[in-house]
């Protein structure tokens, strides 16, 4: 399978229709993989794809990062099916153009939740909770997929709740408020949630604003609990689910719990999911005149 | 260091009665920031104004509190008279501290202690508060109609007799529109052309109106005061301005097809004007069927033309013009497709061209398979009923000219049941339905009509009296619906309930008229996008308040008239048109546009063009710019906002996430500025 | 007339972020009507129930509230239109984050006002104003406002333990 990756992703560099193709490499342990970004047509010898390649790749396409700006005309890029969702909302939100990168996509088994996790291979115990309600392990929107893509049902509600996600919906409001003030009380802000997201696009983010300072720039758990929020409602409607916030956290705050609450509210409420069209407005920038209005008096 | 003033207003003892206002001046005066406090009677009285401008004069205030009655009531006039005395007027707010605190609490304690609060959020939040310059904008004062049924023809005459020039785009090639059809009006009985056709001439004659007849428009650009209309002038093959109208042409050309203007139900020349009385009088040739341009033979109209002003190379002319405001009138169409539950289409078999093949008669309007002939909608009565109609006025039915002896009409077709149709009450037709009987009593003096109705609505001036007469006059009216219409020899048996009676009802009729629902035109969802206006999900066009603003669309200096904004009748049309007109005049009757401030603006460096604010937008007033360096090479694209267009609801401020987008008047800073100020200072 | 002053041991403090078309006018009739309504409540004037952020509300929280009221128009009467409906599905989603956050929604009130419905706007005021004082002070929160604060109760509680 990656042969195959490896030899068309080769071929576009040679012929210069790709600038870059980005994608995996061995890692500095063998636990872990890395990005890399492949100019050269050697360089995509290096390439990997396997369990171990958590990192959400298409954060690099977001318009926020300095690499859409190096003057790379068409970029490759490796996509895992859910990576490739991310792709597919970028482009929905106008950070990037469909054509300006071809996308390489792969039947995926799943990553594991962690590299500390990694012991040679992926099953049930290491592999990230986001994986077992995972739909779009053959990616849907690809350029170069190795064979024949199979055809896929994909109009199951997918709604399998985390483990934790479920536990945390069950405890009372009181527990639930207790359970993120510890969590958060670990924060000390240093923004890896907002860096790994993908969708994390704003030139400046509002947490860098000062006028107002709508999220008190301070690691206090006032100011944590502002962060989050705010954090999170930006994503409503947005995120793709890759759970890079979570694996980034540095203190493990499972802050992408937030993100599956608010994917489960939208797609019950507005049957929306995001990242497969690019077509469709996220739910939060349109309306129906018969939204449900239950907790409005 | 802001300089702010508070001014405590007493009211009387409006407010003093339960807010201790020296305390509430004493308060303000401890704030940082505040230099002045005052205490006082009345301060929207003379002398309450002048103390507020001395005040501002004298210690050089860049903000002012106002804590009093409701900004409704007077924030205009404080602020006008800051504008006075040399402050900004957006430099001044308002603590309502009568309506929503003095005049709802009893208690002086708890009334001053709010009053207190809601002072200090307006402090806080005038810091913030930018100085901001109204809008002022040139317009070009012309008026563009669009349509030219009876409601652009009324509004053209309003406003050119008040002084405007205008212009009237009309896509048929006469002016006239859906009421040009009509035979006599309810509920005088008076002839329809006889009353629209001498408006038409004066519209004509009028120097301040231009008619653009055989026109469309393609695209509308700009916003209020200043829009920019692209007309398509289709190809009349006949030149204007030479054409005398004598009629040679039309009467020598040897070719016929349906007359869309008789409902089909008569043939016109292939170079025509659809009707005797049209304006502009001047006749286009149907392209599509003239022989001239299908295989280039005949041509007897060049010929005989004495001006010599047929031109068939012609070609479509696209026409850019400049209009301050817009005012829709594309009127109505009746529903199609009801055929089915009724039986067949509207074209009469017998009028089908015989050579038509599968495939034009697939691309007829509507389907012609296996309906009755003599089962016709109300446009096509009223044809027939017309003295300048296919029969002359004398009522015929369509299949074979007899005169018909039963005749069943049926209401609320399409109306009324969404399942079937649409759910509104298309409101005219329990009129034009006893109209109809009356003109067929008064036609076939031996004749029997039959209605089958679900209720009757005639809530206008003299139109249950009208009712009353039909029923007087022999209609005999049925409650009830009609399950099916079934050929039964040459006669059309109507199975249908007396719900009254509770039977059954069967009536062989010799014709059946459908009171078929008003609906907008087929491409009035497209038009809209066109014009950027909104619509309801049936199509019809959207006012800008329902009850208060009913002529006014959704964007500013676009009005609405006649049935394009919902079912009307002709005095509603009319009186809607006037409306219109009397809108624009008002617009028109400044010298210059002023446009309130409190519009958004755009932080260009940090926008990172996702459109969010372009989607959410209702106005349409948010469109990508290109950012370009020194050399013209486009950086980035950002959002702009066209303060002409832009209402200020701040929808785009709340969408934006990275806050690129801010509502001037209610900027995040000022909001914020209040809720850090909130104190809850409650005993 | 008077409903009379009954003081409560606590008495809450509401944040209302309202309309400007619809809701402040109807807390203005309220006011030329002389109805008598709990005085908790500071509005924030606003154009449209769609320029109310969720910032607003996290703020207000922050700033010490323990309670929010958010009005606006009635779906349909919206003075630009489509502002509420926007308004109706943001505040579904930030409601269910807050829920998720373990904030009592019951804090959280959304109602649709209009500017005739003064009685409404009362009755809104006073219940919400009853609700919120019965679930007390915003605890959660205001152990929050003072940083070192919650790393006392975190320390006394597992003393506690």
């Amino acid at each position: 399978m990656i042969e195959q990756i490896r030899e068309k992703a080769r071929e576009l560099l040679e012929s210069g229709e790709l600038d870059v193709v980005i994608g995996y490499a061995e890692g500095s342990d063998p636990s872990r993989t890395t990005p890399i970004f492949c100019r050269k047509p050697e360089d995509t010898d290096k390439l990997v794809l396997d369990g171990r390649c958590v990192n959400t790749l298409p954060a690099y396409l977001n318009k926020r990062h300095e690499y859409p700006k190096k003057g790379w005309k068409k970029t490759g890029i490796i996509g895992k099916g859910c990576d490739i969702r991310a792709i597919t909302q970028l482009v929905a939100e106008n950070q990037l153009k469909r054509d300006e990168v071809y996308i390489f996509g792969a039947e995926c088994e799943g990553v594991v939740a962690h590299p500390e996790k990694w012991d040679g291979s992926l099953h049930e115990g290491n592999c990230a909770s986001k994986c077992s309600s995972c739909d779009v392990k053959i990616p849907l929107d690809t350029d170069f997929y190795p064979g024949e893509k199979p055809e896929v049902d994909r109009s199951g509600p997918y709604l399998v709740t985390a483990p934790a996600l479920a536990t945390l919906v069950k405890m009372d409001d009181e527990d639930r408020f207790a359970f993120w003030r510890d969590d958060f009380d670990r924060c000390f802000k240093c923004y890896a949630c907002r860096e790994v997201c993908p969708h994390c696009s704003c030139n400046i983010c509002i947490t860098d604003r000062t006028m107002p300072s709508w999220v008190d720039q301070a690691a206090h758990t006032k100011g944590v609990f502002g962060w989050h929020l705010t954090r999170a409602m930006h994503l409503v409607g947005r995120c793709t689910g890759c759970g890079e916030c979570t694996r980034a956290c540095p203190v493990n705050i499972q802050v992408d719990l937030f993100n599956q609450k608010m994917k489960e509210v939208i797609q019950e409420s507005f049957d929306y999911k995001s990242g497969y069209s690019m077509e469709v407005k996220p739910p939060l920038i349109t309306y129906n005149t018969d939204d449900t209005e239950n907790y409005i008096r | 260091m802001a300089k702010i003033g508070v001014f405590v207003c007493q009211c009387g003892n409006n407010i003093s009665r339960t807010v201790d206002t020296a305390d509430v001046a004493k308060d303000a005066s401890e704030q940082s920031g505040v230099v002045f406090v005052e205490d006082y009677k009345f301060m929207c009285s003379a002398p309450g104004q002048e103390a507020f401008k001395k005040a501002i004069r004298d210690h050089d205030l860049d903000g002012c509190i106002v804590s009093a009655c409701s900004p409704k009531m007077h924030e205009a006039t404080f602020r006008n008279a800051a504008e006075a005395a040399g402050l900004n007027p957006f430099k001044v707010e308002i603590a309502n501290i009568r309506e929503q605190c003095s005049w709802v609490h009893n208690d002086k304690e708890i009334g001053t202690a709010k009053s207190k609060d809601l002072t200090h959020m307006m402090i806080q939040r005038v810091k913030y508060n930018r100085p901001l310059e109204r809008y002022r904008m040139s317009m070009t004062k012309r008026a563009l109609i669009l349509g030219g049924g009876i409601a652009g023809i009324q509004a053209a005459l309003d406003l050119a007799n008040a002084g405007t020039p205008v212009t009237i785009v009309e896509k048929e090639p006469s002016l006239g529109g859906n009421m040009a059809r009509l035979s006599e009006t309810f509920p005088t009985l008076d002839c329809s052309q006889c009353i629209l056709t001498p408006k038409m001439v004066e519209v004509q004659n009028h120097p301040l109106i231009t008619i653009r007849a055989f026109a469309e428009l393609e695209k509308l650009d700009g916003y209020i005061g200043n829009f920019k209309a692209t007309i398509r002038q289709k190809a009349k093959s006949v030149i204007d301005k030479d054409c005398t109208g004598c009629g040679d042409c039309w009467e020598k050309c040897p070719f016929t097809v349906e007359s869309e203007f008789d409902m089909n139900l008569i043939k016109r020349k292939v170079i025509y004007i659809p009707f005797p009385q049209a304006v502009p009088t001047v006749p286009v040739i149907d392209r599509a069927n003239c022989p001239k341009f299908i295989k280039d033979k005949c041509g007897i109209c060049a010929d005989v033309c004495g001006p010599d002003c047929i031109d068939f190379t012609q070609e479509d002319e696209i026409l850019e013009e400049e209009f301050g405001a817009v005012i829709v009138a594309t009127g109505f169409e009746l529903m199609p497709n009801v055929y089915k539950e009724y039986g067949g289409s509207s074209m009469p078999q017998h009028l089908i061209p015989k050579k038509m093949n599968k495939k034009q008669r697939a691309a007829q309007p509507r389907s012609t398979s296996g309906r009755l002939p003599d089962v016709i909608n109300g446009l096509e009565f009223e044809r027939l009923a017309s003295a300048s109609g296919p029969t002359g006025g004398e009522i015929r039915r369509p299949s074979d000219g007899k005169k018909p002896k039963t005749v069943v009409f049926i209401a609320c077709v399409g109306s009324r049941d969404a399942n079937k149709g649409v759910e509104y009450c298309s409101k005219i037709c329990c009129m034009y339905t006893a109209k109809h009987t009356m003109l067929y009593n008064h036609s076939v003096h031996d004749g029997k009509a039959y209605v089958f109705y679900m209720d009757i609505r005639a809530g206008g001036k003299g139109y249950e009296e009208f009712i009353n007469r039909a029923q007087d006059e022999g209609a005999e009216y049925i409650r009830g619906r009609v399950s099916a219409l079934r050929k039964k020899g040459d006669k059309i048996l109507v199975k249908g309930a007396d719900t009254l009676q509770g039977c059954a009802v069967d009536i062989e009729a010799d014709m059946v008229v459908l009171a078929t629902a008003m609906v907008p035109q087929a491409d009035a969802i497209d038009f809209a996008k066109t014009l950027g206006i909104s619509y309801d999900k049936h199509g019809f066009y959207s006012e800008q308040h329902p009850k208060l603003m009913p002529v006014d669309s959704s964007t500013g200096g676009i009005y609405l008239a006649g049935a394009c904004q919902g079912v009307k009748d002709v005095p509603e049309t009319v009186a809607q048109a006037s409306a219109a007109a009397s809108k624009v005049m008002q617009l028109f009757s400044k010298e210059e546009l002023m446009r309130e401030p409190e519009v958004a603006i755009v932080d260009k460096d940090h926008c990172m063009n996702c459109w969010d604010c372009v989607t959410v937008c209702p106005y349409l007033a948010i469109s990508p710019e290109e950012v370009k360096d020194r050399d013209g090479n486009v950086v980035k694209m950002v959002a702009n906002v066209n303060p002409g267009l832009c209402q200020g609801c701040g929808l785009c401020n709340t969408v934006c996430r990275s806050k690129s987008i801010e509502l001037q008047g209610y900027t995040d800073q000022q909001v914020y500025a209040q809720i850090t100020a909130f104190e809850g200072a409650f005993v | 007339m008077s409903k009379g002053i009954i003081r409560h041991d606590f008495e809450p403090k509401i944040m209302g972020f309202v309309c400007k078309w619809c809701t402040y006018s109807g807390a203005d009739l309220a006011g030329t009507s002389r109805m008598d309504y709990s005085p908790h409540v500071r509005m924030v004037r606003l154009p449209c129930s769609g320029r109310i952020d969720p910032q607003f509300v996290i703020k207000a929280f922050e700033q010490g509230a323990d309670g929010v009221i958010i009005s606006g128009c009635h779906p349909g009467d919206c003075h630009y239109n489509e502002g509420n409906y926007y308004a109706r599905r943001r505040n579904l989603a930030f409601r269910n984050l807050m829920e998720f956050n373990g904030i009592d929604t019951k804090r959280l009130e959304f109602s649709w006002i209009s500017a005739a419905e003064a009685i409404k706007f009362t009755q809104i005021i006073d219940k919400f104003t009853n609700q919120v004082r019965e679930l007390g002070p915003n605890e959660g929160y205001r152990v929050l406002l003072d940083p070192y604060a919650s790393r006392l109760v975190k320390s006394s509680e597992e003393s506690a333990a």
